[in-house]
């Protein structure tokens, strides 16, 4: 429900007290079952390639709106008769797609722009977070509906949208982890010795902060699922005839007095989805070095 | 403290100017207004006659201060789809939605307040795992699914509630409140599960201070001394979740308009985005964007009140 | 165990009504699980005495004194008893509730850190106030206000009005301790218990806010816990001292006589690395600045 507005300006969120207890941390549930999840949707979509129970262009006029298992639909059909266990399927695809654009986006941009605002001067700094504050007023939902707007609404315009509105993140997290390696004590020799600060970056900043990146990856993934969920329920991503769970969502709301399994399947995989990436980041951060885990 | 409120608004007033550069750009200056507003069948003469009406012609600076000169007095231009002024209409729908934020947010807040505090002082370690699992189920339930379900729920198979549509507080508050619910609670349940854990671990937080045992040893309870000690410290942290919170709120509402049939500026924005109302929509975002500027301002100035060590300066 | 003799050539006490101990301590074993942190320890502080417990640190004196307070933390285990003058249950096993009742009315506590001791968001005359109202009822504002300027200028504080209206941030930290001591006395308490009161300040500071304890508690006629792992300073202000080690009772008896001839290993350890010349130092900074 963080939906569209990325918590970056949030203390960290507080671990569940579960991960304060070392010998937990090493067990480590939180990366298992996010990643469990994750590896189900990723696994669902790469079959769905392939294979899916019916066709989701296939409407079963035999059986509209049917219950689980009628016709066998393992989970019944929508109003005009598609297969539901199909259209989830293909959703996942979907989701996944905008989700790996958006996040691709956000670090290819942001990475490099925390890296400099660590590393320069602090007034440029104090400059650059400047504007990610202001960037940060735009979150996905807002941008991608200006996008919308200018460049018609697409699968296309939606993803670029939500992955610039998603580099400010990226920028605050990285500087923070950049800020913490510059001031290591091999950084500051490596200063001294004369190497350059494109050379610092690439040879010791980038490698100490990489699992930084990754975490935020997790984060912003599940950010984007939110968004285009948002997105797609409102009907501004992919056409009507695009698999993705936030449609199903709002063909379902038509008819929810008479089937409300036709929003529970959906809204179950877009609370599982982000519950997924979510505990998969929470997991990482713990893993990835613990210094910088408390941002 | 005087000066630091000033510098703070400076900023909120240079990033505000900022944004609606950034909102013009990206609205009026990308892309050609007058075919959106037309369509692609649109012959030359015609694109030509609307560029002239929109003001396209004119230099970009001229059509950015008149736009922004006009928004100062709250004239956000005249749609060129449907032909309506729209100042009015965002002032009528913005409205609408503040009701339903500040709703949202007191849901949130009377949920997570006693909630977090209770939960950092019973049974610490149980009601922290429930919390950690109730605002992990917050983050991943968006409020349009939350509000989708709830309508399943209570307004389809138990009919207590209306599904959505919205009834004028002034004229039938009883209506008003009715319609109301589910999308308050929408809005802010989940987020109060969130916020509560926030709360939890600043009162904890709290719970570890000298001062706290300061207070005990003066003679108050540990319960007295949490709430009459504790709780002013621990709004600080507190109070930078709740502004993003309500940040997060008033865009969540865009698409909990759409689910309960809400003629807020959530609403407004999305029709006008599917009609392609450029003008609009730019008026729209920018309202928006100013208001979460405001609210980061807002609880920036707040802490500087609530902790006097901000204060000096 | 018997109860330390009342100290001569000190001032009769004012405050006791009675010539029971202010507290009683018997059998007090502490633990966090299964793991002894304290064990077995009795004592006596006599109305109006002075009590000084010394060992390292992790030899279990704070957790004591904590225990005495009523401010031991939940999860720890307590038992034995612990009787303070005035106040009916066990320390030990009375409620919250009770124990509220007694802290801040019959004992005092000073503790080691005056950075952080007082709330950072509230002012120093508030914080106060609230001690005196907590036990002496509701008194008009502007009487608790006198009241608190007049308990801030007996601690010393030069001006007291301005103090009084500052936060805790806005006071340095020798200035912070004096207004914990004034919290901590705001009610005339039978016992004072001071936790390393003097570790955190700076050395020029240290000596002053002595002073000021050993002044305040024979005006206020309160008696003394005072713990330290620094044996010159619990030589300059008590009559009696316990030495711990490993969480139990060491060596017991008047400070002189242990200084001058420590039994245990561990007390002639801390003598050594204490200042030579304290043994010959045992006189106290006079009877304490009006």
């Amino acid at each position: 429900m963080t939906a569209f507005m990325t918590p970056p300006t949030m203390p960290p969120m507080p671990e569940p007290a579960l991960l304060t207890n070392p010998s937990a941390q090493r067990r480590n549930p939180l990366l298992l079952v996010g990643g469990v999840i994750v590896a189900l949707i990723v696994a669902t979509a790469l079959v769905s390639f392939f294979w899916t129970p019916f066709p989701t262009i296939l409407t079963d006029t035999d059986h509209l709106a049917s219950p689980p298992g009628a016709g066998g639909h393992l989970l019944g059909t929508d109003l005009y008769g598609r297969d539901i266990a199909s259209w989830l399927m293909v959703g996942a695809q979907t989701t996944l797609y905008v989700g790996i654009v958006a996040v691709g986006i956000a670090a290819v941009i942001g990475t490099p722009l925390g890296i400099l605002a660590g590393m320069v001067r602090p007034a440029w700094s104090e400059f650059l977070m400047r504007i990610t504050d202001i960037w940060l007023a735009f979150p996905a939902l807002l941008m991608a509906l200006i996008f919308a707007t200018v460049f018609g609404a697409s699968i296309t315009s939606a993803m670029t949208a939500i992955g610039i509105a998603s580099v400010p993140s990226f920028v605050r997290v990285v500087r923070s982890g950049t800020i913490v390696v510059m001031n290591a004590d091999y950084v500051l020799a490596a200063r001294v010795a004369g190497r350059r600060s494109p050379a610092i970056a690439l040879k010791h900043v980038l490698p100490n902060i990489a699992g930084l990146v990754i975490v935020q990856c997790s984060v912003s993934y599940a950010i984007a699922i939110l968004a285009e969920a948002a997105l797609s329920y409102l009907g501004l991503a992919g056409g009507p005839t695009t698999p993705s769970w936030g449609l199903m969502l709002f063909q379902g709301q038509a008819v929810i007095a008479g089937d409300p399994l036709l929003v529970i399947w959906p809204g179950v995989a877009i609370g599982l989805a982000v519950l997924g990436f979510n505990l998969f980041g929470d997991g990482l951060r713990d893993r990835y070095d613990p210094r910088l885990s408390g941002r | 403290m005087w000066w630091q409120i000033v510098r703070r608004l400076l900023i909120f007033l240079v990033s505000a100017l900022v944004a609606s550069i950034v909102v013009f750009v990206l609205l009026t200056v990308v892309g050609d207004p007058a075919r959106t507003a037309l369509g692609t069948n649109a012959t030359p003469q015609a694109l030509a006659e609307m560029r002239l009406r929109m003001g396209l012609d004119r230099p970009i600076t001229t059509q950015y201060l008149s736009w922004i000169g006009g928004m100062a007095h709250g004239d956000f231009g005249t749609s060129f789809v449907t032909q309506l002024p729209i100042g009015p209409q965002i002032g009528e729908r913005l409205l609408v939605t503040l009701w339903l934020v500040a709703g949202g947010m007191v849901v949130a807040l009377v949920v997570a307040l006693p909630l977090g505090t209770l939960a950092a002082l019973w049974h610490r370690r149980v009601a922290g795992w429930i919390l950690s699992g109730l605002s992990q189920l917050g983050i991943a339930v968006p409020a349009f699914l939350a509000g989708i379900l709830l309508i399943a729920a209570f307004a389809v198979e138990l009919g207590w509630l209306p599904s959505g549509s919205y009834v004028v507080p002034a004229t039938d508050p009883i209506g008003f409140l009715k319609h109301m619910v589910l999308p308050w609670a929408s809005l802010g349940l989940v987020q109060g599960a969130v916020l509560a854990r926030y709360v939890r671990s600043a009162v904890l937080d709290e719970m570890g201070q000298d001062y706290l045992r300061t207070a005990r040893a003066k003679g108050m309870t540990l319960w007295r001394a949490v709430i009459r000690h504790g709780l002013r410290n621990a709004s600080i942290p507190v109070l930078t979740v709740l502004g993003v919170q309500m940040i997060t709120v008033l865009i969540g509402a865009v698409v909990v308009e759409r689910v309960f049939v809400i003629p807020g500026i959530g609403s407004f924005l999305v029709d006008s985005v599917a009609r392609q109302d450029r003008l609009a929509v730019q008026g729209i975002v920018v309202t928006i964007v100013v208001i979460s500027l405001a609210v980061s301002f807002l609880v920036d100035t707040a802490y500087a009140l609530i902790d006097p060590r901000l204060r000096r300066r | 165990m018997t109860p330390f003799a009342a100290p001569a050539g000190r001032p009769v006490p004012l405050a006791p009504e009675t010539s029971a101990p202010a507290v009683r301590v018997r059998d007090l074993s502490i633990s966090a699980g299964s793991i002894p942190l304290v064990h077995d320890v009795s004592f006596d502080v006599g109305a109006g005495q002075r009590v000084g417990i010394i060992g390292a640190s992790g030899s279990g004196k704070t957790l004591t004194c904590m225990a005495v307070a009523g401010l031991l933390p939940p999860e720890l285990a307590a038992t034995g008893s612990v009787r303070v003058d005035g106040f009916g249950p066990d320390v030990l096993t009375a409620s919250e509730r009770e124990l509220a009742t007694m802290r801040g009315r019959l004992t005092g506590v000073v503790f080691q850190e005056p950075m952080t001791a007082l709330n950072p968001t509230m002012r120093v005359d508030r914080q106060i106030m609230e001690a005196m109202r907590l036990h002496g009822g509701r008194a008009p504002r502007a009487l608790d206000r006198a009241a608190a300027e007049a308990i801030l200028r007996e601690v010393g504080i030069s001006d007291p009005r301005r103090i009084a209206r500052s936060f805790p941030h806005e006071l340095s930290g020798g200035q912070r301790q004096r207004v914990v001591i004034a919290i901590a006395l705001a009610n005339r308490p039978r016992l004072l218990i001071c936790d390393e009161p003097t570790t955190a300040l700076d050395v020029t500071v240290q000596a002053t806010v002595l002073q000021l304890i050993d002044a305040q508690t024979s005006a206020a006629g309160s008696a003394l816990l005072f713990i330290s792992h620094d044996l010159a300073v619990v030589a300059s202000v008590c009559d009696e001292l316990l030495v711990m080690w490993q969480g139990t009772i060491v060596e017991r008896g008047p400070v002189t006589t242990v200084l001058e001839n420590p039994t245990h290993p561990h007390t002639r350890q801390l003598l050594a690395d204490a200042d030579v010349s304290l043994r010959t130092e045992s006189a106290r900074p006079g009877s304490g600045v009006p």
